[in-house]
């Protein structure tokens, strides 16, 4: 178990180092200058080239890599171009709002598409089951931009019931009226990005229980004597559960990284917004800073979709 | 046949299954996988159930234990209508617990996550012959240690152990909850045959430790001969024959079965004589040949066979058969 572990840390920090390497030359092969963004014409030469050393920009490419490298190693992300603040305060003051968001979305998923799941599967083929089939296929397919603005239009511009945008409505306020006053924000963003991730829990819980339902395990169970409920709860459900583990475990890792989309339509100050805004500031160290925290998610919700699947599922065994 | 002492008797089921529509107007088709089967079994006595694969044999033990519905026809336990065990909750119960069923797939037919012990208790739990987990563990591991398993297997899950470990393991679900009467589905099928004797041999003797009753199929005659006392041939859902032991061998059976115990292996190089070759494969049960179902490959057949169905006579005492050869005017005729 322990070479288990070490062996998935070393994959992951490897996976990490490859990720952080493609970003940094990525962002720098964007065909635009940060410099000619952030300097004035007005400035002078000399005011111009000490902005360009203090930010290390006249250095050769692979000399910014390792030194970039060197600090990353002491957790310096280095200092954002825009905000001119490091990026560790930055990303950390904006993680908060994504990762709430990201949690409701969890939520609204579990609590809501997997429930959902099972009823459809143990309903295949009635109305109640081709109508949820139709519903997760449009959520599927649905352009979520789109889905966001006719929230927007719906609820906010028409209804005016919720905010547009933003994740509270300043001044903050203090304690619990500041955590009603985001939840009240969070309503749109949170549904516009559930939808996609409720469809593919709801298609995935569905198809496998339909799977699982055909076993032969099952009918032993009802020959056992188990009556409807167990025979759905726990042997069939247990069993097709693990694929929708895998997804939705595989998804909250990409989404620390942030609904870059969803995000900025509702102006939600979490990473996805971040990323929107150093794209157009071309905001180099805040670029890699949000992309290594998204890898950084993936390599860790990786693991811990393999430990929880390894525990789901007494035939695998995890170290080989 | 109405028999007063008989434990189960099964009077006309039949099981369709509809055929998918691939046209708006097309009349709907059935498969007949299961056509107007009558027969009962007497307590204590083990009824084998032949047949080649496809001709009902699963579906009909299905459709008796409310497995799957049935389409028409009537099951009595103990001269108790209890058809699709359309009954009493408290009765369901109680029907679950008395017919148990040991399935075909070892492998399949446990749960991979649940352990030993709990697969074997929950029908205890189930059912009320257990009233605690504590309970129920105890009489699990007595059970395990009858069937040649060491009670240690009760925290394991299946996938550590052998077919033939794992069909232990489903005879003791079965037995778990005092049933009267067993179905074996295929239960010897899918392990190898020096397992096969094993657990047959472990069906035998849990029939006298147990009083049982068995219902036991196969597709393999040598199998089901060695544990029944009775046997019921069927063909594309329809009984063909209903014969005890003895008469297996008799001059009076039915084609299909003489061709059934020809292809019996013998332990012997000789050459094999009278070896019965049918041609040919089940028809399909969509559209079940008019007349005989087995006319368009029996060896005997007649002008007659492929216009009238032959219906099921005794031809010796306890011996029935469907079959134009034994009606009594073509007998005198001869």
């Amino acid at each position: 178990m322990t070479r288990y572990v070490l062996r998935r840390l070393g994959r992951g920090l490897l996976t990490i180092f490859v990720s952080v390497t493609l970003v940094f030359f990525i962002v720098r092969a964007m065909p635009s200058d940060p410099v000619s963004l952030m300097i004035s014409p007005q400035m002078s030469k000399a005011a111009q080239e000490q902005l360009m050393h203090t930010y290390g920009l006249d250095q050769p490419l692979l000399t910014q890599y390792v030194l970039y490298m060197k600090e990353l190693l002491i957790g310096n992300m280095g200092i954002s171009f825009a905000k001119r603040i490091p990026v560790t305060e930055l990303i950390a003051s904006r993680l908060p709002y994504t990762l709430v968001l990201l949690a409701v979305v969890m939520l609204i998923v579990c609590a809501i598409g997997i429930p959902l799941g099972v009823y459809a599967a143990t309903h295949k083929g009635k109305l109640a089951d081709r109508i949820i089939s139709v519903l997760v296929t449009v959520g599927i397919s649905i352009f979520i931009p789109f889905m966001a603005f006719l929230l927007l239009y719906i609820f906010a511009f028409r209804l005016k019931v919720l905010p547009t945008g933003g994740a509270y409505t300043p001044p903050m306020k203090e304690g619990m009226a500041f955590v009603a006053d985001v939840a009240r924000h969070i309503v749109l963003p949170a549904l516009a990005l559930a939808i996609t991730n409720f469809a593919n829990a709801v298609l995935y819980t569905r198809n496998s229980m339909i799977d699982v339902m055909h076993e032969d395990y099952i009918r032993t169970a009802r020959a056992k004597g188990a009556d409807e409920k167990r025979v759905v709860h726990k042997h069939a459900l247990n069993n097709a559960l693990i694929p929708t583990v895998t997804v939705i475990g595989m998804q909250i890792g990409i989404m620390v990284g942030g609904a870059t989309v969803t995000e900025t339509v509702f102006s939600w100050p979490g990473i996805g917004r971040l990323i929107y805004d150093s794209v157009n500031a071309l905001d180099y160290p805040t670029l890699q800073g949000t992309f290594l925290v998204m890898a950084v998610a993936v390599v860790i919700m990786s693991f811990i979709v393999d430990l929880v699947v390894a525990r789901l599922d007494p035939r695998i065994k995890l170290g080989d | 046949m109405p028999d007063s002492e008989a434990l189960l008797r099964v009077e006309h089921l039949s099981k369709f299954f509809p055929v998918k529509k691939h046209r708006l107007f097309e009349e709907q088709s059935y498969v007949h996988a299961v056509e107007d089967v009558s027969f009962s079994v007497n307590a204590g006595e083990t009824l084998g159930i032949v047949g080649e694969s496809g001709s009902g044999k699963s579906t009909l033990a299905r459709t008796i234990l409310a497995l799957t519905p049935s389409t028409s026809g009537d099951v009595y336990y103990q001269g108790e209508k209890i058809t699709d065990f359309k009954v009493g909750h408290a009765e369901q119960k109680r029907l679950r617990s008395q017919m148990q069923m040991i399935f075909q797939d070892p492998y399949a037919s446990l749960n991979p996550k649940l352990k030993i012990g709990d697969a074997i208790s929950e029908p205890m739990l189930a059912n009320g012959q257990a009233s605690s987990r504590a309970e129920a563990e105890k009489k699990t591991r007595e059970l395990l240690e009858v069937v040649g398993l060491r009670p240690e297997v009760f925290d394991r899950y299946p996938h550590e152990f052998s077919g033939g470990q794992r069909q232990r393991i489903g005879i003791v679900r079965a037995l778990a909850v005092n049933p009267k009467l067993m179905f074996c589905d295929e239960s010897v099928s899918a392990l190898d045959v020096s397992v096969q004797a094993q657990v047959l041999n472990l069906f035998n003797s849990l029939k006298n430790e147990f009083n049982l009753t068995y219902v036991f199929i196969g597709h393999d005659l040598s199998v089901v001969r060695y544990i029944s006392d009775r046997i019921l041939v069927m063909y594309l859902g329809k009984v063909m024959e209903i014969t005890g032991y003895d008469q297996l061998f008799s001059e009076k059976t039915h084609p299909y079965t003489q061709a059934l115990v020809s292809a019996i292996p013998e332990p012997s190089t000789a050459p094999r004589k009278n070896r019965i070759i049918l041609e040919g494969d089940i028809p399909s049960a969509v559209n079940p040949p008019k007349g005989c179902r087995f006319c368009q490959r029996c060896f005997k057949a007649m002008p007659e066979c492929s216009e009238v169905e032959p219906e099921m006579r005794e031809v010796e005492p306890g011996h029935f058969v469907r079959c134009h050869l034994y009606d009594p005017k073509e007998a005198n005729e001869r």
